[in-house]
This record gives C-alpha cells, structure tokens and sequence, in this order.
C-alpha cells in the first residue's frame, strides 16, 4: 500500500518506471474517487439539464413550429418578446403575485408560527390542521376554490349574502381575479412558511432569551433585537424558495381563469406559447428569458442568505 | 303520349332511387362487428377518448370490437383542454403513440399530412373499396363530412360527436300570457325566441330583473338575468361571437378560390372588419345583462345557471348540453320547461369529432376497422341514448326520438337539423374549415375576444389585433397566404 507521498513521487517518475496500476484502483484512488463519484450526478444533469438548456438556447435562435426544419432568425424571437405587451403584462403579474405573496405569507406566517410557538391545549391538532393546505394537490385546489368562489352558488358568496353583502365575481373580475389566485396561493403555501418558522423559533438558544427577560427588556424589544435577526436565514429561505417557485406559478390557474381575466402570469404565457401554439422557438425564447430572470432574482437572494448566515453565526 | 312516357320515367327513377337508398339504407344500418373481416396485423390499437362520460358510452364497443376482432385496444382518457397539445406533439413527433385520433373538424387541414384519407384505407382493406366508405359516409349530415375533410375535399375520419350552438330558453316563460304582454308593450313586437341579435338583447334587457320583481307573476328570490355567455377564456367564447359575426353575414376571414375552386388564400375585406366591430360591440352590450361569472365562464357555468333558474336565455350554447339543462333547481318553481331555437341569424358553428387513422400507428387496418365500426349507426344509437349528439343523420332523424315526451332529453334534434341545413352553404367558405394553422388561431380567437368581452381591448382595438396576429399566425403556420 502506497502512502500519499509515495504516489506523489511516482507521479514524477518517468513513464517507463511508474507502477502499472489496474484502472479500478486508480479510479477509486483518492484522487480522482471524488470525480468518479461526481460522474453520475454529471450524468443526469447533462442528459436532463444542460442538453435541454443548450438545446432551447439553440431553438431561440430558430423560427422552430414542428411542421418544417427549424430556420435561423438570429436575435428575432428576443427582439420580438420585448416588444410584446403580453410579455410585459405577463411579467408585471408576476412581480406583482411574488411582491403579494411573499409579503403575505411571511407575515403571517411569522405571526402564525410565534402563536403556534406557545404551549396551549390541542397545540398539535392545531399545527396538524395548518398543515392541510400543503396536501392538497395542485389541481384540485384550484378546482374547489372555483367552486368555493362561484358567485352565485359559491360558499363564499352565500356566506357574504347572509351578511348583507353583494355578489362577487372574484374570478372574472379583470380587478380582482389576479388577487384571489394570490390568495389561493397564500392559502396553500402559508403553512410552509409557518413551519419553518415554527421549526426555526423551536430551535433558537433560549439562554440570550433569557438574559432578555432577566434585565428586563420589553416583548417587543426582545422580538426586535434577537428574534427577528436570528430568524433572517430562515425568512431568506423562505423568500428565496417561495419568489422561485411563484415565477413558475401556474397551477391555480389551471382549473380557474386559464390565463383570463387578467391573470396570466409569465409562467402560463410561457406553457401557451410553447404548448398550445407550438411555437417553439419562441417558447423556448420566453423561458430563457424567464430562467434569466430567476438566475439574477435567486443570485440577488442568494447572496442576501449568505449574508444572513454569516451574521447569525 | 311523351307527357305518360316522362312520367313513366320519372315513376321508373324515382322507384330506383327509392331502392337504391333503401338498400343502402338497410346495408348501412346493418354494418356490424360480423362485417369486419379477419385482419391478421393483431398489434394493439391506442385510442384516445375525451372525458366527461363518452368514455363510459364508447368503452362497451370498444370491448366488443376487441373480442370480434382479438385486437387488445388500450384507451387513453382526457381532457378537451389537452387533447390538441397531446395529440398535435404525438402525430407531429411521429411517435405512433396514437393508431387512431380525435380530429376536432378544425384541426383536419392541419393534421392531414400525419392521417389517412378515408378512401385510402378503404382501397387498402375494404372488399368493396372506395366504394363502400362513399356510401357509408351518405348517412353523415353534408356540411359535418365537409368540416371533417380539408379543403380540398378530402375526408380523414369518421365524425362520430358533434356540437351545434343553438338558443335554450325558457319555454314557460316566454309562453307565459303575461310577460307576452309585458314584452308587447314595451318593445312592440311578440316575445318568441330572437330571430336576430337586436332582439334577443331586448329580450336579455326585458328579463334582467331585480329580486322581488314579478316573474310570471311570482315574486322572484334572487337576482333574474336574461342570459348568461360563456365570456371565459376558454375556447368556446369564439364560437359564441363567431355566431355573431358568421349571422351578420362576415367572416374572420375569407377563403380566396380560383374560378376552378382552387384556394388561394385568405382575405380580410374592410367589411368583414366592420362587421366583426360590430359583433365585439353587441357580445360587449350582451354582457351587461350576463349573470355574473359570464366572464370566466364556459358551458357549464351556463348551464348550472339555466338550470337554477337564474337566466331566462343561453342565446348560444352547445345542443349536447341540452340534455342535461332540464334538472331544475328548487328556486325554479313548477312548470318550468325548456325550449329550443336555432341562434340569432342560424349560423353559429357547429364542430364534430371524427376518428381519424395516424399514419404512424402500428395497426393502421385495425385502427380503420374500429374507428368505422365507432362511426356505425350501432354505435351512434347508442351514443344518442347516453346523452350524447351523433353525427349521423339516419340516427338523428330516427322518428323514435321525435316523441313529445322525449322533449327534455331530445328536444334539440328539429333546431339542429335546421341548422345544419342552414349552415351547410356557408361551410366551405369558413376560415375553421380552411387553415391548416387553426389550432394556433383557435388558442390567439379566445385570448382576443375574452380581452375584447372583458373590456382589456375595444372593439376597435380587437380588429386591429386579430387583423395584425391572425396574418402572423396564419403566415407562419398555414400553407396558404394572406391576401391584400
């Protein structure tokens, strides 16, 4: 057996006087075992990420509709995506939705979560019941919360009816139709955040809570000064997580408005374009472009958790 | 004695065609599973069906046709909503994920390169040849074989579902002596189902009402509307505006043909886009009687609404729903009934479904066999007694289903006929039937008109943009130009 020294010094041998080793032991010797356990992962993410990644930057370039040879266009698929209105419209709604919810979801689900932290009767059927949203898939979300919203029939229009209040068209209202997919989406993701909270409250050292309370420094102070500060890796999980996954936002729309009402948001743009209309090279242009912006919100976000890491140590 | 002899003739003449369509007739109605020959390729078929209940309609005879056959057919299942998605990437891929597949009639010049004609399986597999399909597609209604072939004439499958807009009302209402009366007064004319779009928002305006206003001399409990559109944007609200614009006499777009019928492209005239301002500006002037959710609504918003008593007119809705519009709620009151009437002007778009060959199936002689067997009059029969609307003519038009106290179920059957029959010199004309890009047209039809029905375009705007998208579209996906 080599020490790590000896192979160093073989390495510098000549050719003709190194050690002719089987393959197998130089591949899991230390050090080239790291890449050969890297290579499947490599694998997958060549076959399934890069491939598909460089094949769509390749069909942005191209007039690219099935029926014929894609034709290259150059830069006309981009030039022609931002001086669309629809574009624009889609990716104002999509800024709007992120800025909404994750406002949203992290107060609440803070405030949530600080309740949830007390000790109090049931506390566990609670937190059970505050996790159903999360179960309930996609598509059926949307479809009930139809249901729920119709104006006539709906529950929510019945209940707001015994209260004297009018009818709501909350899904066919160009004004509120947008705000009630928001709100379908807070209703299904607030116990995410709630529970990282909850996860992260759990977890915080309880003596700088106690020296607080010992030199007598008021709720408010204390959530100030060492709550919040030491929950900010977590809130920039949760902000970095939710904004990634709200510009790919398009499963309540699915079984509500499909895009109508004003509520067609960048992602549904993009599966209609790509998938309805079968214009791929556009398709593809539009989910770059997307993807971009992803890269540079997430990057942005990214650097704002490390950051928060850095200053919690 | 020439007058006997030409009367004798046309006696002669008139007797063989009596025969001839006699024996076809019966030769037809008698097309069963024992008429399909042995066929040695026993790769399984793939079958896709919508759902929404066909599926358990069609399943049985998919099943007999296995046994009779000893082909195993796999059915896939889905939605309308992506059917054309999932079928379009399949053929288009040439995957022969599908042996047969769902044509929406305004899908076929698209698809025509990945199917096969009728005639060309027919020459391959029946005994008979050519012929044998030419005198089974006669019991199809002409403008329904026309829309499931291109524009050339070429027919790919055998329509097996169709839909027709047609105007639900209220029979009991509009027959009722004293809202006649009221209606007479104010508008000067006999209340009957509209004629023309002026009357029926007369009508959408007479019968928008307020609670605790009279209907049919009860105190109604709830808000009354006249009517509810489907304003969604879901692709049915261009059926209802195209309705508009088809029965004032203008077109999305015109087919240009040469003397010998060739086509040569398409033309939006300057009065086309008159017309289609016009027809944004009377669905826009409809909605403000719509009940509410007209605007992200589709069939089944209006339907739930008829049938809760809460709208009095579904102006233009799909004869399938017909049968299921009469489960009344229990706000409706009694004597409620349901009353059927071709749409304002009779031209609204009626589509089907046909069956149709992929060409890269494994099996195109079995697939051919179930999608005829799927046409069969047996088939359609039964179709029509689950509630569903065959294609065929001989079925439709089966005096069984003419019975009065069959009028809640089937009461659509006159006001179909009447439209087909309306509709079918105007067929070949429309763009639906013409461009080989109207799946991409159809998706661009209902993002514009839901825009113009919810205000986020005006009319005028909505011209221009169809005008401006349906040049780009058509040029980058069809075969034929747009024309100045």
């Amino acid at each position: 057996m080599l020490n790590q020294g000896d192979e160093a010094r073989i390495e510098r041998l000549p050719g003709e006087f190194r050690e002719r080793r089987p393959a197998w032991q130089v591949l899991t010797s230390e050090k080239y075992i790291k890449w050969f356990l890297v290579i499947p992962l490599l694998v997958v993410l060549g076959v399934f990420a890069f491939y598909p990644l460089f094949y769509c930057l390749y069909m942005s370039f191209h007039e690219a509709i099935l029926i014929r040879p894609p034709e290259f266009l150059g830069l006309d698929n981009y030039r022609k995506i931002l001086h669309n209105r629809l574009f624009w419209n889609s990716v104002g709604r999509s800024a709007s939705t992120v800025v909404v919810c994750v406002g949203i979801e992290i107060t609440l689900g803070l405030g949530i979560a600080l309740f949830l932290n007390r000790e109090f009767r049931g506390q566990n059927i609670v937190r059970g019941l505050c996790l159903l949203p999360l179960m309930v898939s996609p598509l059926a979300m949307s479809l009930m919360w139809k249901y729920f919203l119709e104006p006539q029939f709906g529950i929510v229009n019945v209940m707001l009816s015994w209260i004297g209040f009018s009818q709501v068209a909350f899904l066919s209202e160009s004004g509120v139709a947008l705000y009630t997919i928001m709100f379908m989406e807070i209703w299904k993701w607030l116990p995410f955040s709630i529970f990282v909270f909850l996860a992260a409250l759990r977890g915080l050292p309880k003596d700088a809570f106690e020296a607080a309370r010992v030199d007598g420094a008021s709720p408010w102070f204390t959530f100030k000064k060492l709550t919040l500060p030491m929950l900010k890796p977590f809130m920039m999980i949760v902000i970095l997580l939710r904004v990634m996954w709200l510009i790919r936002l398009s499963d309540p729309l699915f079984g509500t408005t499909q895009g109508g009402a004003g509520t067609e948001v960048l992602d549904w743009y993009i599966y209609r374009i790509a998938f309805i209309r079968f214009d791929i090279g556009e398709g593809t242009t539009l989910a770059l472009i997307a993807l971009l912006m992803t890269i540079i919100i997430g990057a942005v976000l990214f650097r704002q958790l490390i950051k928060a890491l850095g200053a919690a140590r | 004695m020439k007058k006997s002899a030409v009367v004798a003739l046309a006696v002669v003449m008139g007797a063989l065609l009596v025969l001839t369509t006699g024996q076809v007739f019966s030769a037809q109605k008698a097309f069963n599973l024992d008429d399909i020959p042995e066929i040695e390729n026993k790769t399984p078929l793939t079958l896709p069906l919508e759902a929404g209940g066909e599926e358990d309609t069609l399943i049985p005879f998919v099943k007999q046709f296995e046994e009779k056959t000893g082909i195993p057919v796999n059915t896939e299942v889905m939605l309308f909503a992506v059917m054309y998605g999932k079928e379009n990437i399949e053929l288009v891929g040439g995957t022969g994920a599908y042996d047969i597949v769902i044509v929406e009639a305004s899908w076929t010049n698209e698809w025509a390169p990945y199917l096969f004609s009728l005639e060309e399986l027919a020459e391959k597999y029946e005994p008979e040849g050519v012929e044998a399909v030419r005198r089974d597609l006669v019991y199809l209604d002409a403008g329904l074989r026309r829309m499931a072939s291109t524009r050339e004439g070429v027919i790919y499958g055998w329509p097996y579902e169709c839909y027709t807009l047609m105007n639900m009302h209220r029979a009991d209402v509009f027959e009722h002596p004293r809202e006649r009366a009221n209606f007479r007064r104010r508008y000067g004319y006999e209340l009957a189902p509209a004629k023309i779009w002026d009357q029926l928002r007369d009508q959408a305006e007479f019968f928008t009402r307020k609670k605790g206003d009279k209907l049919k001399g009860e105190v109604l409990t709830h808000d009354l509307y006249g009517l509810a559109l489907m304003a969604g944007r879901f692709p049915h609200v261009q059926d209802q505006i195209g309705a508009i614009l088809w029965g004032m006499g203008g077109h999305w777009a015109k087919i240009v043909r040469d003397e010998n019928g060739k086509p040569l492209g398409f033309r939006i005239s300057e009065q086309d886009k008159t017309l289609l301002k016009a027809t944004f500006e009377t669905y826009v002037d409809l909605l403000q009687f719509a009940s509410p959710g007209s605007l992200n609504a589709f069939w089944d918003f209006v339907m739930a609404q008829f049938s809760a008593g809460n709208i009095i007119i579904a102006p233009a809705l799909y004869d399938s729903c017909y049968p299921w519009m009469s489960a009344w709620g229990p706000d409706v009151g009694p004597g409620a009934r349901i009353g059927g009437a071709p749409t304002p002007m009779t031209q609204p778009y009626c589509g089907n479904f046909h069956f149709a060959v992929a060409r890269d199936g494994k099996n195109p002689e079995g697939a051919y066999w179930l999608a005829k067997w799927m046409g069969s009059y047996e088939v359609h029969k039964a179709w029509i007694e689950a509630g569903f609307i065959p294609s065929r003519r001989d079925v439709v038009e089966e005096p069984m289903y003419r019975k009065p106290e069959l009028h809640e179920k089937l009461g659509w059957i006159p006001t179909m006929l009447e439209t087909w029959d309306y509709q079918y010199p105007f067929v070949n004309n429309y763009l639906h039937f013409n461009s080989a890009a109207f799946g991409k047209i159809y998706d661009f039809m209902t993002e514009l008109c839901h825009d113009v029905a919810r205000g986020a375009l005006t009319p005028q705007e909505g011209v221009d943009e169809w005008v401006k998208t349906f040049t780009e579209l058509q040029t980058k996906f069809g075969q034929l130009p747009v024309l100045k």
